[in-house]
């Protein structure tokens, strides 16, 4: 669970480019975005007080970056972003927010190692084949 | 001349066609400023090496540097087109000042580098006039 | 012992990341053209880099961020990019600058051309920066650098004339025979060969490799106090050595075996060899730190892992860019652009960027949702706002100087 359920606060406050912590205390990238959701249609037909957008995921990662940053440089970023996914998926990396164990002003600490996150993807792949393979890169 | 290398690299590379006397003349001043620190370097290493106050390659790398300063600003004084006949004369004047003093900067290097002990003397009593000379007219130019 | 030890990251910012190329070549400049009569511009950048040092080490020990990792939540997406960039690109400028001053001293060493010895030059920077634990680094570099002292003591060796030296120092007015614009482009060139951005990202970004915490704030304040000053003061000798010996005779420092004759004069042979030793030094210790520097702007701008405490695997993007900077810079030397004029470009930038580079190190030491009852009091606001209005002007004037003084003819 969050500790921030009852307190109200801005996305600029508490979320947006702040840093992510993994569960090991490794740095994990920054929050880029936010994913808002309708949530499920309540199947008792439930008010309309219940289909207001929530939170559901943390968004990470050039896809999600582009666009914050505007202009033609943003579009240049995210579509790189989309290229180096190679996997035509065009969303963003998702955090969700299952994976959050707190929120402070500072950071955002997660439940999960960041090897796990699915914005792990270029890190690993620059440790793997760019760094791993130099002498004395401790591995 | 770093600084001048930089301004030519900004200034779409022109040292240029001096425009007037004037300019001209403020032209030859710095020709004769610079020519003369190039050669006051090189007399300064020389110097300190024939006291046994230098380290050998340190002296050969300054004076090579200084005798390349030489002729790149010979090389652009000589390039500068004189506006009238009054700068075609300090031209011919000055042309002479500078070919002493950047043929001494040479002959200083090759004295130094066959480790010819005479050579060297005689390379810097060219120097030291060629210096009184540049300085002479900077201050005529001023 | 242990004190002294710890004083160490202030002396190596001070010789690497103060005195680099960019100071060697500048000083020398102006001590041989314009006597002492510039040496404000040299304490007046001092100044300014100890107060926002202080400021970023006063974040890097109280909200446990380097100050530049605040900048993006602080700032938000598009200024700080902006900041981060500008700080990236004068970087890679800076390490080429320092990389070939390096290559240039030991050509001036050995005779062998400085293009042969940028390869290497690049490669032992970048060895540094992968391999080298932080504190063995600064200590070593710090260490090794104190032979800049040279410069200090053959000023009472030198036929120095004290009463003048500090009369031009007190009494600045430019000298006779000189254009005002010249002198004025020099002046802003000293400054910001004193505010190269590197500066403060290494300052807090070490801070946090040594784990400061707020019990370190006292020995933070001591490296900032002491570190710098005593940076700026190796500046001014390396100024003021040039006055005794080169400005009589006229000459003008092109090069940066000129700088280093006067040590010649005063000590001969062995002094002129630690005069060299001590530019190796500082251009190789900037050389290193200015490039771990890159990585950490970048790094943490991505919210990515950094630092040098873990193996690089473990910080695979921040050596990445590492690496990626070496390459540049070394490839930038190799042009054959003349290191020297790299060197001029690059201070002379990043005096126009100081605003952009240093302001937001005011802002988020300013900010209490990070630094509780540590943010900046009176005046330290006061000075720091005084400067950046200093600043701000020196960046307006600092183009139109460049282009009518062409660069400082």
């Amino acid at each position: 669970m969050t500790d921030w359920a009852h307190h109200r606060f801005t996305a600029n406050d508490l979320l947006l480019d702040r840093q992510l912590v993994d569960s090991r205390g490794m740095m994990a990238g920054r929050i880029d975005d936010l994913e808002l959701s309708d949530p499920e249609p309540d199947p008792a037909g439930g008010g309309s007080a219940a289909r207001a957008p929530v939170l559901t995921a943390l968004l990470c990662g050039p896809i999600a970056y582009g666009p914050r940053l505007g202009g033609r440089l943003g579009t240049w970023w995210a579509a790189t972003g989309r290229r180096l996914r190679g996997d035509g998926d065009g969303y963003p990396c998702r955090i969700p927010l299952s994976l959050v164990a707190r929120v402070d002003r500072m950071q955002v600490r997660l439940t999960s190692p960041r090897e796990l996150l699915p914005s792990y993807r270029l890190r690993a792949w620059v440790a793997d084949k760019v760094i791993a393979p130099l002498p004395g890169s401790g591995r | 001349m770093v600084p001048g290398a930089l301004a030519v690299a900004l200034l779409t590379g022109c040292a240029g066609p001096t425009l007037d006397a004037g300019s001209y003349r403020q032209a030859a001043l710095h020709t004769t400023i610079d020519l003369a620190s190039a050669v006051a370097t090189a007399e300064l290493a020389t110097r300190l090496e024939l006291t046994g106050r230098s380290l050998a390659p340190v002296t050969s790398e300054v004076v090579s540097a200084a005798e390349d300063d030489g002729s790149s600003i010979a090389e652009s004084f000589t390039s500068r087109q004189p506006p009238d006949e009054d700068s075609r004369a300090l031209f011919s004047q000055l042309d002479d000042v500078v070919t002493a003093a950047t043929d001494a900067l040479t002959a200083l290097r090759m004295a130094l580098g066959l480790g010819n002990q005479a050579g060297v003397r005689q390379a810097l009593d060219e120097l030291q006039r060629a210096r009184a000379a540049l300085v002479g007219w900077q201050e005529r130019l001023q | 012992m242990k004190k002294a030890l710890g004083l160490t990251l202030g002396v190596m910012t001070a010789i690497g990341g103060f005195v680099d190329i960019g100071n060697i070549v500048t000083s020398g400049i102006t001590g041989a053209r314009y006597g002492m009569t510039l040496a404000w511009a040299v304490v007046l950048g001092t100044i300014a880099m100890a107060v926002f040092g202080e400021m970023a080490g006063r974040v890097a020990a109280v909200a446990h961020r380097p100050v530049y990792h605040v900048v993006r939540e602080r700032l938000g997406v598009r200024a700080s990019m902006l900041n981060a960039s500008s700080s990236v690109v004068l970087n890679v400028l800076t390490v080429a600058a320092e990389i070939g001053g390096t290559a240039l001293v030991l050509q001036l060493a050995t005779g062998v051309p400085y293009l042969l010895w940028v390869p290497l030059v690049a490669a032992a920077a970048w060895l540094v920066v992968w391999r080298m634990p932080f504190q063995r680094m600064e200590r070593v570099l710090g260490l090794l650098g104190l032979s800049m002292l040279v410069f200090v003591v053959a000023l009472f060796w030198l036929p120095t004339d004290w009463a003048a030296l500090w009369d031009q120092t007190i009494h600045p007015a430019i000298p006779a025979e000189q254009a005002a614009p010249t002198w004025w482009f020099y002046a802003i060139s000293l400054i910001g060969a004193c505010l190269v951005p590197y500066q403060v990202i290494f300052f807090s970004s070490g801070g946090r490799e040594e784990h400061w915490s707020i019990k370190d704030l006292r020995e933070m304040r001591l490296n900032t106090f002491l570190g710098f000053p005593f940076g700026g003061l190796l500046s001014l000798a390396l100024m003021a050595v040039a006055v005794p010996v080169l400005r009589p005779l006229g000459i003008q420092v092109n090069h940066v075996g000129q700088a280093a004759l006067p040590v010649a004069v005063a000590f001969g042979g062995i002094g002129l060899a630690i005069a060299l030793f001590s530019f190796l030094v500082a251009t190789f210790a900037a050389a290193a730190e200015s490039t771990l520097s890159t990585g950490y702007a970048v790094a943490q701008y991505f919210g990515w892992s950094w630092g040098k405490a873990r193996p690089p695997v473990g910080a695979a993007r921040f050596q990445f860019v590492c690496l990626a900077t070496v390459v540049a810079a070394a490839g930038t030397v190799l042009t054959t652009i003349d290191p020297i004029t790299i060197t001029i470009v690059s201070v002379v930038l990043g005096a126009a960027a100081i605003p952009l580079t240093y302001f937001p190190v005011l802002v988020v030491a300013n900010d209490r949702r990070y630094l509780g009852e540590h943010v900046n009091g009176v005046v330290t606001n006061t000075l720091g706002t005084v400067l950046l209005v200093v600043m701000v002007v020196v960046a307006l004037v600092t183009v139109p100087l460049l282009l009518l003084t062409r660069a400082g003819q």
